[in-house]
């Protein structure tokens, strides 16, 4: 009990309240600004954290994620853009909401809805993790082996518009992450005798060059553009109290079926905005005024996004295994950290835990206050220049890399894993399976191996224990279904083809 | 070039890619055979690898076909690929002269090419973030964060 105090009394210091609140600053700008993702900026401020006490470190990160997931609607409403992909279903009514001159409000309605969304997710996090990580602690490799296969199929599958580019991007990462000393014998593996490479590709400077090297060449590519010239937030006041009142049951709805799919892998916040939205929308007495600036759609949205946040922590916290990309970054930041996310987390270092999600409930409280409080300076940061910002970030990713040990070499890794992100975006293949593959690659061959060793060599172990077993018959179905919709939505591309030749 | 043609090309490029690697595996089976295990360390490799062109088969094929269907060839924007090309040298030469004169003078260099490719042409924003930045990431990190920058 007084671990968990201590964890708690931690995230309350000045310190951590400080790295919390530049978070959710740093956060919303990265979320605002298209192009520059909850991603990206996690993977920037990663490097920044190293030598600093883990719980301001996830104070700051935590903040991050929570601001960028929010921020993405500010740029969706404003202008019609979306920040993040999170925000993409935030054009079905915030852009109609600004059309009527009523945009200060769906800013206000977002923030709200946002953190209503966040804080139940907090909930749900704080009740269900402990709880699943009990279960977890009988987990054993078999167990281990299934769930990584499970987060890798499913990942590779739903990542990409191509489940056979997702795969390669997936197997790609899959053989770096062999790269550096075998698990179970110790020998070396493609090091070609350089010792910096033992230890296999460090995941920090991989990861940002991934996202964020590869994301300034893209934007390379456009000639830097201004997302708006002069975007005036309306001073029509009207008041939110009401809108949010009748909308307690949509927001307590679409919060819990947010934070249910942020557990569920390779969904996010994206998918969980437009699931919410459809539901709004079947429950609501006002369906005519869906698409045309419906505050209801607003409020299903925004509240389910932002809802993702908890959930999907709750897999990476008591399993270690992360569900989506956010996800996989962040796990990279438990490790350089030196922990080691799962259910011996919650058994050895309760302090951590409730420190994480103290942070988090504290970057929900910040983002209202911060979100309701800076709404006219929402535009300006959409008028910072990306000739200005994507130079920096490229000075950020050296820098980044290279605190993370004072190694030159992880400037190069860095560099390689940029260039390497680049040519893959270019030939179609998503950058997600390949992260996630990076490090679910090496919890896949170790436990695989351990497992081996357990039942000398009979592969039968995994079905024969029964959670793995559930875990890989899932697997199985769920990869089925996501190769017969690939088939079928071949089919119908190929009948619309002769269609067309035939017309 | 089509989109077709350019997913053939990375089918290719998977299938060299593999037999490279089947070359590494294999001395990794020859250093680990005297292990008793069939799991050794080659297993997994060895499976990404034949994983990896079961793949670039199909992709090799439906590139083709693509290739055949498509209407639409990708244009070429000579000036967009020079952008990059000059983008990815200057990196390269920024990562290069960060790890052997240092850091400020690097960022210096680096920040005044990298605006002028991201078409910033306001002297006053081009000199102030020039020279603005590098002092201030140099205190932050070295000061706050304990970093020794080169």
């Amino acid at each position: 009990m007084s671990d968990v105090l201590s964890g708690v009394l931690f995230a309350l210091a000045p310190l951590a309240i400080l790295a919390n609140l530049l978070g959710v600053t740093l956060g919303i700008i990265f979320g605002a600004l298209p192009g520059l993702t909850a991603t990206m900026g996690i993977a920037l401020v990663i490097p920044l954290t190293f030598g600093i006490p883990p719980i301001v470190a996830f104070s700051a990160l935590l903040g991050v994620y929570v601001g960028a997931v929010y921020a993405g609607s500010i740029t969706a409403i404003l202008v019609g853009t979306p920040g993040t992909a999170a925000a993409a279903a935030t054009l079905l009514e915030g852009p109609a909401l600004t059309k009527k001159g009523e945009s200060k409000k769906a800013l206000s309605l977002t923030t709200i809805s946002s953190v209503v969304g966040g804080l139940i997710s907090c909930v749900a996090l704080i009740f269900i993790a402990p709880q699943l990580a009990k279960a977890a602690l009988s987990f054993g490799p078999p167990e281990y082996f299934a769930l990584a296969l499970f987060g890798l199929s499913i990942v590779a599958g739903v990542s990409s518009n191509s489940l056979l580019k997702g795969f390669v991007a997936a197997l790609i990462g899959l053989f770096i992450s062999t790269i550096g000393l075998d698990p179970v014998t110790g020998t070396s593996r493609f090091t070609f005798g350089s010792v910096n490479l033992l230890n296999g590709i460090a995941v920090v400077p991989a990861l940002v060059g991934l996202f964020a090297i590869s994301e300034v060449l893209t934007r390379a590519e456009k000639k830097a553009e201004n997302t708006s010239e002069n975007i005036k937030i309306s001073s029509k006041k009207s008041s939110s109290y009401h809108d949010l009142k009748r909308n307690k049951f949509n927001l307590l709805r679409s919060s819990s079926l947010g934070t249910f799919i942020g557990i569920i892998p390779a969904t996010g916040s994206g998918i969980a905005s437009f699931v919410a939205y459809n539901e709004c929308k079947k429950a609501s007495k006002r369906k005519d005024e869906f698409g045309k600036g419906s505050v209801e759609g607003l409020i299903a949205t925004e509240s389910a996004n932002s809802a993702v946040t908890g959930g999907s922590l709750i897999p990476l916290l008591t399993l270690g295994i992360p569900g989506d990309v956010i996800t996989a970054v962040m796990l990279g930041a438990l490790m350089i950290q030196g922990i080691t996310p799962g259910p011996m987390l919650f058994t050895n270092s309760p302090d951590i835990i409730s420190g994480i999600f103290t942070a988090l409930v504290l970057a929900n409280i910040f983002l209202l206050i911060i979100g309701l409080g800076a709404v006219r300076i929402f535009p300006k940061i959409l008028q910072i220049p990306e000739g200005l910002l994507m130079p920096v970030i490229g000075v950020l990713c050296v820098i980044g890399s290279f605190a993370i040990s004072n190694s030159t070499f992880d400037v190069i890794v860095m560099l390689t894993f940029g260039l390497l992100g680049y040519v893959m975006l270019k030939v179609g293949l998503p950058l997600a399976p390949l992260l996630l593959a990076l490090i679910l690659g090496p919890i896949a061959e170790s436990n695989f191996r351990r497992s081996m060793v357990m039942s000398q060599q009979d592969l039968t172990i995994f079905f024969t224990r029964p959670i793995s077993s559930i875990i890989l018959i899932v697997t199985i179905f769920v990869i089925g279904r996501i190769v017969w919709n690939e088939i079928k939505k071949g089919r119908t591309s190929q009948l619309s083809d002769i269609q067309d030749v035939e017309s | 070039m089509t989109k077709g043609i350019i997913d053939a090309i990375t089918g290719f490029v998977l299938i060299g890619a593999v037999t490279l690697g089947f070359m590494f595996t294999f001395e990794l089976a020859e250093q680990t055979s005297s292990s008793t295990s069939q799991f050794g360390p080659a297993f997994f490799p060895n499976l990404i690898l034949v994983c990896m062109a079961l793949c670039a088969v199909p992709l090799i094929i439906k590139g083709v076909r693509l290739h055949y269907r498509e209407k639409e060839k990708l244009s070429i924007d000579r000036a967009r690929m020079i952008r990059i090309s000059l983008l990815i040298i200057t990196l390269i030469v920024y990562v290069v002269l960060f790890l052997t004169i240092g850091f400020i003078f690097s960022t210096l260099l680096y920040l005044v090419v990298g605006q002028l490719l991201f078409g910033v042409k306001k002297p006053s924003l081009l000199l102030g973030t020039t020279i603005l930045i590098p002092i201030s990431f140099y205190f932050i990190f070295t000061t706050l964060f304990k970093v020794p920058l080169p």
